[in-house]
């Protein structure tokens, strides 16, 4: 009796001065479904067609070949670094970002490789033995980066290996997100998690990568906090992170994502800020080393760009969605 | 005067409300201290941080070292038994008031205002003669017992509850939280989808509803919870009021605690009564003097209420205490200064320029629950006598929940700055200037500075002093 009145009063005063926007469930469901899982399924494609790309390689080497699985390489780095704007679920249950995506250990990648007398290299291998600065699209891009000559036998093996033990990762992330279970997770909490991974992805970029590598955070410039391999992928790294922010926030056809829970004021100051990124992100050359120590007030300009947006999302956006920042779950009644 | 309020304050009566006060209390304050252990927050809030946000004064308080501060939430604990049960009460209470202050004085990141009220609480127990009833103490012998409490006790229990639900109310008295529902709009929305009611939540006139309910349940709910023909409904509504903001906003042991101590507000022998209601009220001595008819020379209770039965004077005690009314004159003096001070506190911020809820000037130990929706931003720029200068982020030294608060708070941020100062300066860097870029949105507001940037804030001093590396809410909110 008393919930079918609360029910009858809900639909009345939901009736008289609903709101135009969507409800969180609906943002989160459509980002699911418009966002992450063509986000994971695309990056899916491009690891088959790397994994696909390395064994045509190794079956016979040439130098079109070794272009077209560059080619490949760049494609499914440019689909997975879109991905990190919505690491969320799966991708962290899983550690996939880690097993996918470590800076490599180019010293123990040569060891395995030089040891002839070692175990066979193959994608069981890699999976069980091979530690995570060991294979991923940091390895793969390693042997890429080399001629012709250096991918013979084992090299090749380990390219095709570790390329066909990203793309099996990356197809469990998407069979997951493929699961009801994982986008009602989402849909329950999700607000909160994909906004923390956005600051922390700006600040990944602003604070740990491009600021001590200009030299922001110390005496010395480091340009080692550039994660970028011989293929020189850091801007199309850099291109590939902001439009997975764009899907994320104004969605996948601009009219969506986070930022129709937002009011039109804010809304326009974060389009503004991605825009602003984009734009002077685009400027920078690559690769983006070289781009750091040539001419490094692109890049400044670029990062000063990067924290704008980031302080966009981390004030005026978490405080319109409630957001509780980092993952603290301190009781609170003092102030946000 | 004085003379009359001293006979009043002396006056005895029934003990049973007290009682069960210090029982809810003492079985509250162990909940939330066993609650603290079971989470793991003794680590993640004191053990884990490699540095504390020390309020001014205070940077000596530093946790205990592991097992000892899960050993001292524990003491806690077992201290909120001994005054539950009234075991060794004084000694009790008295190590409960300085074991919870060390605690809430080790990291001001973590403030609370029912922390605040806890405290102030503990203090007041650790004074009222509240273990003579229904005591181990009492009936171990080591006190006298006393089925009756002088009024006074009453009066500070009851005082101390009106002190927080009314500046909590007069708070909301500002225009973004009556005109805009503001921070409540917010709030609401990101509950929208709570089963049953979530969509109401969403509903923007609800939240004006809500914020207006709010701040008249607040401002008045005491009046009503004081007069006795609302007594019961006025509780009612604070048990609802209290659930449903637990069951919406993360607020803790806060609704238990006051859903508990309201309950003070009824006639002092209201357990007594309840107890004969649901029949076993042959298991509870009556109180001697009182009965079903009261002496015709029975006072009126502080409510001026003199027909609620369960107010009125135990005749023999209140000539007895009346003898002593030169003692309770100096009681009533000290009352009347802790009444001074309680409302001094939250009127403090204004001494200050500009509002206390952007500067927090005053904020802190005023009551201020839940009426401001703040998100912050920063980044430190450090410059060493050398003239170098580089950039870090406040998680050089704070972890994340420190820094969610240290971006919102302005006393915050300079602690944090002389942090980073400390670590360089332990570093070999020397002395360090350190400045902030500090963005806060507030109220959903855009955001904008909140201090100077040019202002080495390694410089400032963390006192009572009007801070003048504040920048000024623009455009003004007012309230």
């Amino acid at each position: 009796m008393c919930a079918s009145a609360l029910a009858a009063l809900v639909l009345v005063a939901t009736a008289c001065g609903g709101s135009e926007r969507p409800s969180r469930p609906e943002t989160l469901s459509a980002i699911a479904a418009e966002v992450i899982v063509p986000g994971y399924g695309e990056a899916a494609t491009e690891f088959g067609d790397l994994a696909q790309a390395a064994r045509r390689l190794c079956a016979s080497p040439d130098e079109a070949l070794l272009a077209e699985a560059r080619q490949a390489l760049a494609d499914a780095r440019r689909a997975w670094k879109s991905t990190e704007a919505f690491w969320v679920g799966p991708v962290m249950d899983r550690r996939s970002w880690a097993l996918i995506d470590w800076p490599v250990n180019e010293d123990e990648v040569r060891r395995l490789i030089d040891d002839e007398s070692g175990p066979v290299i193959d994608a069981a291998y890699v999976a069980r033995f091979v530690g995570a600065d060991q294979r991923g699209l940091g390895t793969a891009e390693l042997l890429l980066g080399g001629d012709l000559e250096s991918l013979g036998g084992r090299a090749c093996d380990y390219l095709r290996s570790a390329a066909e033990v990203a793309a099996g990762e990356i197809e469990e992330v998407l069979a997951l997100w493929n699961q009801s279970e994982t986008v009602e997770d989402l849909v329950e909490d999700g607000v909160d998690d994909l906004v923390n991974d956005a600051i922390f992805l700006t600040r990944r970029v602003s604070d740990m990568e491009l600021g001590p590598a200009l030299g922001a955070a110390g005496r010395n410039a480091d340009l080692e906090r550039i994660v970028e391999g011989p293929l020189g992928l850091g801007v199309e790294d850099g291109s590939a992170r902001l439009s997975g922010l764009r899907a994320v926030f104004v969605g996948a056809d601009g009219s969506g994502g986070l930022s129709s829970l937002l009011d039109d004021e804010t809304a326009e100051r974060l389009s503004t800020g991605l825009a602003a990124a984009e734009a002077a992100w685009e400027v920078v050359p690559t690769p983006l080393r070289t781009a750091v120590t040539a001419q490094p007030e692109l890049v400044v300009q670029a990062r000063d760009a990067i924290i704008t947006l980031e302080r966009v999302i981390a004030t005026d956006v978490v405080s319109q969605l409630g957001v509780a920042v980092g993952f603290s779950d301190l009781d609170g009644d003092s102030s946000g | 005067m004085p003379r009359r309020s001293a006979v009043a304050a002396a006056r005895a009566v029934p003990a049973d409300s007290a009682a069960v006060f210090r029982v809810l209390f003492g079985l509250v304050v162990t909940f939330g201290a066993l609650r603290f252990l079971a989470k793991g927050w003794v680590d993640s809030l004191y053990l884990d941080p490699a540095n504390h946000l020390t309020y001014p004064g205070f940077s000596w308080v530093q946790p205990l070292p592991a097992p000892w501060m899960h050993a001292h939430l524990l003491l806690l604990a077992v201290l909120g038994v001994c005054i539950a049960a009234g075991y060794r009460y004084r000694l009790a209470t008295a190590a409960f008031v300085v074991g919870f202050a060390y605690v809430e004085l080790i990291d001001a990141a973590l403030y609370l205002n029912h922390y605040w009220y806890v405290t102030l609480v503990a203090v007041a127990l650790s004074v009222l003669p509240l273990h003579r009833h229904w005591s181990a103490d009492a009936r171990a012998g080591r006190v006298a017992a006393s089925s009756t409490v002088p009024a006074a006790a009453l009066w500070v229990l009851r005082g101390q509850i009106a002190v927080v639900y009314v500046f909590a109310g007069v708070a909301k008295l500002n225009p973004d939280w009556l005109l805009e529902a503001l921070p409540l709009r917010l709030w609401l929305t990101d509950n929208a989808d709570t089963a049953l009611v979530g969509p109401l939540l969403a509903v923007p006139w609800v939240a004006y509803a809500a914020s207006w309910a709010g701040a008249f349940f607040d401002c008045t709910i005491v009046a009503w919870l004081s007069w006795r023909r609302s007594r019961p409904l006025a509780y009612v509504a604070v048990v609802v009021f209290h659930i449903a903001t637990g069951l919406l906003f993360r607020i803790g042991i806060f609704p238990f605690v006051m859903i508990a101590a309201t309950l003070v507000f009824f006639a002092p022998d209201w357990p007594r009564r309840s107890a004969q209601f649901v029949g076993i009220s042959g298991s509870v001595a009556p109180v001697p003097g009182t009965g079903p008819r009261p002496a015709a020379s029975a006072v009126a209770d502080s409510t001026g209420d003199p027909s609620d039965s369960a107010y009125r004077a135990v005749e023999s005690s209140a000539a007895e205490n009346a003898d002593n009314s030169r003692r309770w004159t100096w009681a009533l003096a000290v009352l009347v200064l802790v009444v001074v001070v309680q409302l001094a506190l939250p009127l403090r911020h204004l001494a200050y320029p500009g509002n206390v809820r952007w500067t927090e000037e005053g904020y802190l130990l005023s009551w201020r629950v839940m009426i401001t929706e703040k998100a912050g931003h920063v980044d430190f720029r450090v410059r060493d006598d050398g003239g170098a200068e580089w950039e870090v982020g406040p998680e050089l030294v704070l972890t994340d929940w420190q820094e969610t608060q240290a971006t919102v708070r302005p006393d915050l941020l300079v602690a944090t700055a002389h942090l980073i100062a400390d670590h360089y300066r332990a570093a070999g860097r020397g002395d360090v200037e350190v400045r902030a870029d500090a963005f806060v949105s507030f109220n959903g507001r855009p955001h904008q500075r909140l201090v100077d940037p040019t202002v080495d804030l390694a410089a400032q001093s963390r006192g009572l002093a009007p801070k003048d590396y504040l920048l000024p809410l623009d455009p003004p909110v007012r309230g």
